[in-house]
């Protein structure tokens, strides 16, 4: 804590002379660090935070929109925008606070500074209605395009669904990309066939306009991508989010803390049980709780039966979408062992919501330790298999080396995490660079690549389930070192007292390496027991962020490999 | 026309429609077998158990009889022709493509001549001379099947395939083609009949002179573009189901399952032009048609021991099969395991009765030749088995190739090495004297 402390203080005093005359005010909440701003200077603090050595802030995790209506006396000031900073190779962490007016909520657009923030900024805008000037795109995000409102402002009804009249057919943005590269199509309109597009006039020259997806066999989830191409060669890619929008977030200030965990297991439905234990981590530090040791390895073993499955749903239809059915079959049935003890341990198969604030629910069965090393063993012959069947096989190194390959550089800015940004080579792993639940207590590695493409991003997430395996065995033999009723018992007893917890008043961002990157929860109490405002930073929905740049010029079979791998959640993206 | 029936050649006219009669019946059961090899053997490599549930009275024959299920399933379905589609290309395409699937077992011989006194008859549908250029001519006219089905769809995916499966296969048929040239050079016939008696002869005295000995590159060339032909893992571009599914997504119905059939029966011929121009057709290695018809009785006994054996090792595997399983009081699954019991039985007893047949009855020259026709058939049938069994496995173990990567292996690398082929083949026809 003390060594905590004097960073921050250090990263205060770094950051105030960086900014110069500007006045900033530090607050410290939770163990997070908060700078508050002017929102004039935004862009050039960011890009000051970003470039000079001694702060090298070179990822924005996440742009937060905060409505504080009802949460501070009426000011002038109703809006609050707050970006998450991190550094990747210095491991430090900075919010970065902006108040708005009320009436022309009007910031300039980082996302010049930070790729990423194009698309959080555009979901900002979606949901709260802040105006980012000079933002190149500024569109709605997750919410269909003649919605009325902004549904995440607190004075906006919490059943104010709304009907989509009719399906967009981002056609301003594919004209203004073809205009870009020279070729610019007038006459599209809809067919008569509805979902069809067919050009009136049939100039050869005139790319082709085909939609791919929402319903697409590749698209896991539901995503879709505008593509124009010229045979098969994607000349210019628009994609558009929010299929799976249900506003789980604006869901969670209706209930109370621990009615939000089932919210969690929605969003990434490949390991619910990960961001289960992110959300719960992010509340007991708002809390103040410590779990017992016990609880620690306990979840870190949860965390990593969650990752290998993820990594199986990933691998598995990754082949399928390159061709190769039988990979799937052998991955799946270890999943489905995997299913099998989580169901016996927590009565569900996919939505597990197992995990509580303060500890777990229930003590683990008898047994449990042994299922899992008989999957355990299952796995590495699965491993075993598949690698045999493609890791030195020509047609899969051919169709995946050198696709959607992206630098390092780009990564980071695209607010890259997890496997996609380890297979550029970066090594850059939270169970490694902030430790949570005794991780340093383990012995692993971190798996990196070389080129960040698709082969590597294959392979990394092999390696990784290699990796998990070696930390499940280290904790189940450090709980069967314990004694068998330590905790969870009393934990969940204890549990039952927290049903109405209420946190302080404040804010704070808590991070978990989930399975496709940095899985982060910003949530602030109003101390009241339900939370005022929880925001997700989902790893698939800044993954995806570079899709546009990954798949153009690549070919249509490259972009099912691409987005096989990239392993992006349709539930995750637009929660 | 008193004169045109007296010209007529009764003889070959009745033969000829029998041929084509069992040709047809041959590939059309085929389709059959090699879709429940497809789900079988996929099943297997998959550790799954594959279909077992469609039955008839309690009879499952292992998840053949889901066959008969889908093709009830794929008569009875809506035929629906989408408002949009060319209603001529549409309608045509399926039609092309099982037309030709059909065809290219015309010019295959599937036994020796048969000889009866001094009749010969040739044991294939057409026997032309053309041979194999006639199967090349056929199957390369399936490519405007795909094509006219793809654009006649009116829709984008489909043209797609369409796109793709044009050039796939004008590209491969090219490969084709050169990989045939060295083929002729050694035997210096195209006719299949010949050919594929000449492949009986020996190499260095032991070695049986199929095509695949003599030309071990052109085999694997033209096995590789056959593939490529049959739209097959891992060249199922135009179907490429998961990149943009196929050329048939507009069709529903029987006209659905017309494109599925003619794939297997497709399957089926190709495998059956391969096992003629380069595993010896209808030859039994070390056992020409003379060395039958000399020991017909040691031979047909030998057969029906191998039968017979066969016979008790499939039933030992099928009695454990059912052992392990305990069905309820009268479930008529019970029924199953006494048919085939039954079956098997009617077999041993058929192959005990060959044996004392051969030990105590002596040959005529028709019982003689039958035999090995036959046995030539039954080999034939065998080898194509195996060929469609490998073709399946393929599928199940590798990822497909992505549309430049095609192109390239086939301009880039196939068609250098099917030129270099026929130059080493002319080289060493020439160098090596007396073949």
């Amino acid at each position: 804590m003390t060594e905590n402390n004097t960073q921050a203080v250090s990263l205060q005093r770094i950051v105030s002379q960086l900014a110069g005359n500007d006045h900033i005010e530090f607050e410290e909440n939770c163990g997070s660090l908060f700078a508050v701003v002017d929102s004039k200077n935004i862009i050039s603090l960011l890009t000051l935070l970003r470039d000079t050595p001694s702060t090298h802030f070179d990822m924005l995790v996440d742009i937060v929109g905060i409505d504080s209506l009802s949460l501070t006396p009426i000011t002038a000031n109703r809006f609050q925008i707050v970006y998450v900073l991190t550094s990747t190779d210095l491991g430090h962490r900075i919010c970065i606070k902006v108040h708005l007016p009320s009436d022309t909520p009007e910031i300039p657009s980082v996302s010049s500074v930070f790729a990423v923030a194009n698309w959080l900024e555009r979901e900002v805008f979606d949901q709260f209605g802040i105006v980012f000037q000079g933002h190149p795109n500024l569109k709605r995000l997750l919410n269909f395009q003649g919605f009325a409102g902004h549904p995440l402002r607190k004075d906006f009804p919490i059943n104010g669904r709304q009907a989509i009249p009719e399906s967009e057919d981002l056609l301003d943005e594919m004209k203004i990309k073809l205009g870009k590269l020279g070729k610019p199509i007038e006459s599209i309109k809809i067919g008569e066939c509805g979902n069809t597009l067919e050009k009136e006039t049939s100039n050869d020259s005139d790319p082709f306009i085909v939609n791919l997806g929402p319903a697409h066999p590749i698209v896991h989830g539901i995503l879709r991508l505008l593509l124009a191409v010229e045979g098969e060669t994607i000349i210019a890619a628009v994609p558009e989010l929010g299929y799976l929008h249900r506003g789980a977030e604006k869901n969670c200030e209706a209930g109370n803390y621990h009615q939000v965990i089932p919210y969690t297991d929605r969003m990434n439905y490949a390991s619910p049980m990960m961001n289960n234990i992110g959300y719960c981590k992010a509340v007991e530090k708002m809390l103040g709780i410590i779990i017992s040791e016990h609880d620690m390895i306990l979840r870190v073993l949860f965390c990593e039966l969650g990752r290998i499955m993820d990594h199986l749903l990933c691998l598995g239809p990754h082949l399928v979408d390159l061709g190769a059915l039988t990979p799937f079959w052998f991955l799946f049935q270890i999943r489905e062992k995997i299913y099998d003890i989580m169901e016996k341990y927590s009565g569900a198969r996919l939505t597990y919501s197992c995990v509580r604030i303060g500890s777990f629910p229930f003590p683990l069965y008898e047994g449990f330790t042994d299922e899992v090393e008989s999957v355990l063993k299952d796995l590495a012959g699965a491993i075993d298999d598949v690698r045999r069947l493609v890791e030195r096989n020509r047609i899969f190194y051919d169709r995946c080396c050198n696709v959607g390959a992206i630098t390092p550089h780009d990564a980071i800015r695209n607010g890259f995490t997890g496997p996609c940004l380890r297979a550029t080579g970066l090594e850059y792993d939270l169970r490694k660079n902030k430790p949570y639940y005794l991780y340093e207590t383990f012995d692993f590695s971190v798996v990196v690549g070389t080129n960040g493409d698709t082969y590597d991003r294959f392979f990394v997430r092999v390696y990784e389930m290699i990796e998990s395996v070696k930390i499940i065995r280290q904790a189940i033999t450090r709980i069967k070192a314990m004694p068998p009723d330590s905790s969870v018992a009393e934990g969940a007893k204890k549990s039952k007292g927290f049903k109405k917890i209420a946190p302080p008043a404040g804010a704070i961002y808590d991070s978990t390496e989930a399975a496709n990157g940095e899985l982060g929860f910003f949530i602030i109490s109003d101390g009241s027991p339900k939370p005022y405002r929880i925001k997700v930073r989902s790893p698939s929905l800044c993954n995806y962020s570079a899709i546009e740049s990954m798949v153009e010029g690549t070919m249509i079979a490259d972009l099912v490999s691409i987005i096989g791998s990239l392993n992006v959640i349709g539930g995750e993206i637009d929660r | 026309m008193t004169n045109f029936f007296t010209h007529l050649d009764w003889l070959f006219l009745g033969t000829t429609i029998g041929k084509a009669v069992f040709a047809w019946g041959l590939t059309l059961g085929f389709i059959l077998v090699n879709i429940f090899l497809e789900r079988k053997i996929c099943a297997f490599i998959q550790d799954r158990v594959g279909p077992n549930r469609a039955n008839v009275l309690g009879i499952r024959l292992f998840g053949f009889v889901l066959n008969f299920a889908d093709a009830v399933k794929l008569l009875f379905k809506e035929d629906i022709t989408p408002p949009f589609v060319n209603k001529f290309y549409y309608f045509i395409a399926p039609l092309i493509i099982m037309t030709v699937a059909l065809m290219g077992m015309a010019v295959v011989p599937f036994a020796d001549d048969l000889v009866i006194g001094n009749i010969v008859i040739p044991m294939s549908v057409l026997d032309i001379n053309v041979g194999f250029l006639f199967i090349l001519a056929i199957t390369s006219l399936s490519v405007y099947s795909l094509v006219l089905g793809g654009f006649g769809s009116n829709s984008k995916y489909p043209l797609f395939a369409a796109m793709r499966s044009s050039a796939q296969m004008i590209s491969y048929e090219i490969v084709m083609g050169l990989s045939l040239v060295g083929l002729v050079m050694v035997f210096g016939t195209v006719h299949l009949r010949e050919m594929t008696a000449m492949q009986g002869g020996l190499l260095f005295g032991f070695l049986p002179k199929w095509g695949v000995v003599m030309q071990p590159v052109g085999c694997i060339l033209f096995c590789i573009a056959s593939l490529a032909e049959l739209n097959r893992t891992p060249f199922d571009l135009p179907e490429g189901e998961s990149e943009i599914i196929g050329f048939h997504v507009e069709y529903s119905s029987m006209k659905f399952a017309l494109f599925f059939m003619a794939e297997y029966a497709n399957i089926f011929v190709a495998a059956a032009v391969i096992t003629t121009l380069f595993f010896g057709g209808w030859q039994i290695p070390w056992l020409p048609t003379e060395t039958i018809k000399e020991n017909a009785a040691i031979v047909l006994q030998i057969t029906a021991a191998f039968a017979f054996s066969g016979v008790s090792i499939v039933a030992f595997l099928l009695h454990r099969f059912y052992s392990k399983r305990k069905y309820k009081w009268k479930d008529l699954r019970e029924k199953e395991g006494m048919l085939l019991y039954a079956v098997l039985a009617c077999i041993a007893l058929i192959s005990i009765g060959a044996i004392v047949f051969a030990q105590y009855v002596p040959f005529n020259s028709i019982l003689k030749s039958s035999l090995a026709a036959v046995l030539q058939i039954g080999i034939f049938i065998l080898k194509s088995f195996l060929i469609c069994f490998t073709v399946v496995w393929i599928r199940w173990t590798l990822p497909r190739l992505r549309y430049d990567q095609l192109m390239a292996l086939g301009w880039k690398i196939m068609l250098p090495v099917g030129i270099a082929n026929i130059l080493v083949t002319g080289l060493i026809l020439i160098l090596v004297p007396g073949k």
